[in-house]
């Protein structure tokens, strides 16, 4: 291939590296006025009473919004129901507070200085009520609820079970458990929420501009539709260029809805910008989870069955169904075969923000529990944890391969292609595994503690269930390409530039990518579940090969040619026997529009060189990846330093590879930003104690280490290009790898490290407790 | 805010004079972007961790939301909109960035490009790990970092080769895609 799997530079980058970006604070719209946001102090409360009005008494205030004005308001919509959910979603100015950050008010004014005044002149009486953040606490029978008119905290409980795992288990000659305390993160992009509204009431019918720093502006049109009542026809969205997302702007949220009226209340246009502390106590988090998990292998280490208990923290709120815990509980067994599997999930309300899929989206911790699980089982049989990991994945020739599971969208569970053993060896290879084994006992004798890790993980991407792409050639001979997706860093201005260029056989500087604008193509649904390339891309892939058919026949008829003997390439269609008999693209695109009016259509084909096409995945494409981590600690202070970090991915055939590469580093980045520094913490009251990123600790330059980066190629058959997702996979094994590696470094000291992140001080109380019993031993 | 309390500041941005009439209280990150249209810095989170609003005033990296715009009257401010050359020619950092994919939402890189042009002032030849120590003060969620230490490194080298062809007034290629760092 020409174009696809190329490492190209990207398109969009001199825009960018200029400063010439036009994120939502950049947009001048003139007239625009800001909105700020009240937000409760309290995780659960009723407000009693209000006082709006030295608020809108203060220069430059145009409008004050409260509790009374929400009484109009509908609940946002429950996205992705389940059986087994009790759904309750957010009320736009409610008068009952259910997580520390909810919104209570909000002021529109001539810019954000005096909007921020006017949100310090607002009284309000709050009537506290019982809270409960930490999962422990909101279990209890006689926990405060976090919905006072539900029965219980429990917003769903469902189990997943392949075989009979509880029979296989007390079969099992070796039965190990674990378990683990996985603490809660932000998406954090470094742009955070926005949107700017606009309306126009001078048309037939009021219409509605929104520029949203969203990864969905299909989704958001349908949902502002309704909640504004407005038919979708009268409704932009558009998405600029976007600052990172992650997850974070993948849901709709209160403030999109309160924006969208205010500046249809006020008759102007109004733009929002989070600030970081907002960010931190009202957009999503994720991840919360505690497992207790257990394993059962035969002596040769095969995996018998594998038993779970899952506790998921929901937050307050459920903007997207149940999706994390859904995945987790399906994606333990992951890349190993395993028999007999059962897995008992409870999701739980608490006074908290809301949890749903932050890159990885559930899949971390599923990565943890069976790798860990499988360390246990390779130290009591005294086996090395790659070969414990070889002797259970699921091998090559047994693909496509059903694990007995039900998949997110209900269907079977299959997973369509693979070579897990081949990423396990490169990774090994790669990472310099046995060397390093070498110089663990080596070091040891020196007195340092290193330790090695190893995961194997998979995931499932390109979700349907659907996209759509429309190609064009226009007339100048340039093709054009409007997508479904949205970019909020993925470079697919090139990369489906790439997928055209090939098709047509032209340079991708002659192709323009579009995307992020509902203006541009009907339907579409969003970028999460690392599903663009696989599916965007997919649906440019149809439709530029759907024009190319077009253009070679209406070259045929208008050269009087057989289709046969030509060939399209550097712009122009021609006979392959007489190659001065051509025509450019641009003047077939001439000819697709017509002659002159009142002429009639000369050729067989539809008029126009423009196609559209829709894309729907039979299933999702599933990706794996191994990675090796050594880390060593100082005993003394048990400070952890990764010394070496390899990663191998199979992400399919890969559209282009500098890309993908960047992919998998910034994945793995958040992942180690996950595994070892980065938690969202609430006090037992639900109050937020890690608000601003002193507290909350991002990995810089110096925390992330330097990745070495392999990559496998497993086509998969579920489209045409053999294409799989490449968004998220790099966090998945991460948390994973690295508690397992620091495990090994204090093997001495027979731990067993159950908390994510993992940190320093529980190493210490670790190391601590366990001198202490061994001590107790010797004596005894 | 009364029209009194307003104050007239003067300052140099990219070597081009700007007056402002601004609250005591308006933040330079605000000056910049609202009052200068000068939107290529960026604010992250408006408490001076990520350095996305990062700009060079008066030879000094800064954070502009935490410096006032009243504190830098009559002083001289670079931005990233002053790195490229009037004719559009990239400085080599850009050139570097986008050779070795050192951004992805591009949001933290104009914060991150003003932070490394300094560091390379003050240290021309870095290894990486003094590359990562140099741009730990700005946070990017999207590249792990590595390719942005793969282009500050082949920006310094760039540079250096361009030093070492006006010394020795040959090699015209290199001298084409370097622009000699100045802020």
């Amino acid at each position: 291939m020409k174009y696809i799997g190329k490492a190209m530079k990207r398109k969009i980058d001199p825009r960018l590296i200029k400063g010439d970006g036009r994120y939502i604070a950049d947009l001048n719209i003139p007239g625009t006025l800001s909105a700020a946001f009240l937000r409760s102090p309290h995780a659960h409360a009723r407000i009693q009473d209000i006082d709006l009005e030295q608020a809108r008494k203060l220069s430059g205030v145009i409008a004050v919004f409260g509790p009374d004005d929400g009484q109009e308001f509908d609940s946002l919509p429950a996205l992705f129901p389940h059986p087994k959910l009790v759904p309750v979603t957010q009320r736009p100015l409610d008068s009952v507070v259910h997580h520390v950050g909810e919104p209570v008010a909000m002021v529109i004014a001539l810019n954000r200085y005096i909007a921020e005044d006017a949100i310090d002149l607002i009284n309000v009486v709050y009537d506290p009520l019982p809270a409960v953040a930490h999962l422990d606490h909101a279990i209890q029978s006689d926990a405060p609820l976090a919905h006072q008119h539900l029965e219980s905290n429990v917003a769903a409980h469902f189990q997943q079970s392949v075989g009979d795992a509880q029979a296989a288990m007390k079969e099992a000659p070796v039965v190990v458990h674990h378990r683990f305390k996985i603490g809660r993160v932000s998406c954090l992009p470094i742009e955070t929420r926005g949107l700017l509204a606009k309306w126009d009431f001078n048309g037939p019918e009021p219409s509605l501009e929104v520029y949203a720093a969203t990864q969905s502006q299909h989704e958001m049109r349908s949902i502002l539709a309704k909640l504004l009542k407005v038919s979708e026809n009268n409704i932009r969205v558009i998405a600029p260029d976007v600052g990172g997302a992650f997850g974070a702007k993948a849901i709709f949220y209160v403030e999109d809805f309160l924006v969208t009226w205010a500046a249809r209340k006020v008759n102007a246009p109004v733009r929002w910008i989070e600030d970081r502390l907002e960010h931190m106590m009202s957009c999503i988090h994720e991840r919360e989870q505690y497992h207790e998990a257990s394993l059962g292998v035969t002596n040769e280490g095969k995996i018998l069955a594998v038993m779970d208990t899952m506790l998921a923290n929901n937050g307050a709120y459920v903007p997207w169904g149940i999706i994390v815990p859904i995945m987790t509980s399906t994606l333990i067994p992951g890349p190993y075969k395993v028999p007999n599997y059962f897995c008992d999930a409870k999701v739980i309300y608490t006074n908290t923000v809301p949890l749903a899929p932050f890159r990885g989206a559930g899949r971390p911790q599923a990565a943890l529990i069976l790798n860990r699980l499988l360390d246990q089982a390779a130290e009591k049989l005294g086996m090395d944890p790659v070969e414990i990991r070889r002797r259970n994945l699921i091998r090559e020739d047994e693909f496509p391969y059903r694990t007995g599971l039900l998949s997110r969208d209900g269907k079977p569970q299959i997973y369509d292609s693979g070579n897990y053993g081949k990423v396990l060896s490169e990774a090994v290879e790669i990472s310099g595994y046995s060397e390093w084994r070498q110089c663990q006992q080596e070091y040891r004798k020196q007195g340092r503690y290193i330790g090695i890790g190893v995961a194997s993980a998979i995931e499932n991407t390109g979700f349907g269930s659907f996209e759509g792409a429309t190609v064009r050639v226009e007339t100048t001979g340039e093709i054009t390409v409007l997508t479904s997706a949205a970019t909020q860093g993925q470079g697919h201005e090139t990369t489906f530039a790439q997928v055209a260029a090939e098709v047509f056989d032209v340079p991708v500087e002659n192709i323009t990518v579009r995307e992020g604008d509902t203006s541009l193509i009907t339907y579409g649904t969003g970028t999460f579940a690392s599903r663009m390339g696989v599916i965007v891309g997919t649906a440019v892939y149809k439709a530029s090969q759907t024009v190319k058919d077009k253009a070679l026949k209406i070259a045929s008829e208008k050269l009087n040619i057989p289709l046969e003997v030509l060939e399209m390439k550097d712009g122009c269609v021609f006979s392959v026997e007489q190659p001065s008999r051509r025509i450019s693209l641009g003047d077939l695109a001439h000819e697709a529009k017509g002659l002159f009016p009142g002429t009639t259509f000369p050729y067989s084909v539809e008029p126009g060189l423009e196609v559209t096409e829709y894309f729907a995945p039979e299933a999702a494409s599933v990706t794996g990846m191994t990675d090796i981590a050594v880390v060593e600690i100082d005993p003394k202070s048990c400070a952890i330093q990764i010394l070496d970090y390899t990663s191998v991915h199979d992400n399919g055939k890969l559209l282009n590879p500098l890309i993908v590469k960047g992919q998998v580093q910034g994945g793995i980045s958040n992942g180690i930003g996950n595994a070892l520094y980065e938690e969202i913490v609430y006090d037992r009251q639900g109050q937020l104690l890690t608000s601003t990123l002193m507290d909350y600790l991002v990995p810089s330059a110096c925390e992330v280490p330097e990745m070495k980066i392999g990559h496998v190629e497993t086509p998969s058959p579920l489209n045409p290009l053999g294409m799989k997702g490449a968004g998220e996979s790099g966090t998945i094994p991460v948390p994973a790898v690295i508690q397992s590696a620091v495990e090994d470094a204090l093997r001495e000291w027979n731990i067993k490290v159950e908390n994510i992140p993992v940190k320093p001080a529980q190493l210490r109380e670790l190391m601590r407790q366990s001198k202490e019993f061994q001590l107790v031993e010797a004596i005894k | 805010m009364p029209q009194s309390n307003l104050k007239n500041i003067a300052l140099t941005v990219n070597g081009k004079e700007y007056t402002a009439f601004v609250e005591p209280r308006m933040l330079l990150s605000d000056v910049l972007r609202d009052e200068l249209g000068l939107t290529g810095t960026h604010v992250g989170c408006e408490h001076g961790i990520c350095g996305a609003c990062t700009v060079i005033m008066d030879g000094r990296p800064v954070r502009s939301c935490l410096v006032y715009g009243v504190q830098a009257d009559q002083a001289e401010v670079s931005t990233v909109e002053g790195l490229a050359d009037s004719d559009g020619g990239l400085h080599p950092l850009q050139e570097a960035f986008w050779e070795k994919h050192g951004l992805q939402c591009g949001f933290c890189t104009p914060g991150m490009l003003m932070s490394a042009c300094h560091f390379l002032e003050q240290n021309p030849n870095p290894n990486r790990e003094e590359i990562r120590e140099g741009i730990s003060g700005n946070l990017c969620r999207c590249t792990g970092y590595q390719n942005i230490v793969d282009a500050v490194e082949l920006a310094a080298e760039m540079i250096s080769k361009n030093k070492k062809c006006d010394d020795e007034s040959s090699d015209l290629q290199v001298v084409q895609t370097g622009r000699k760092v100045n802020v």
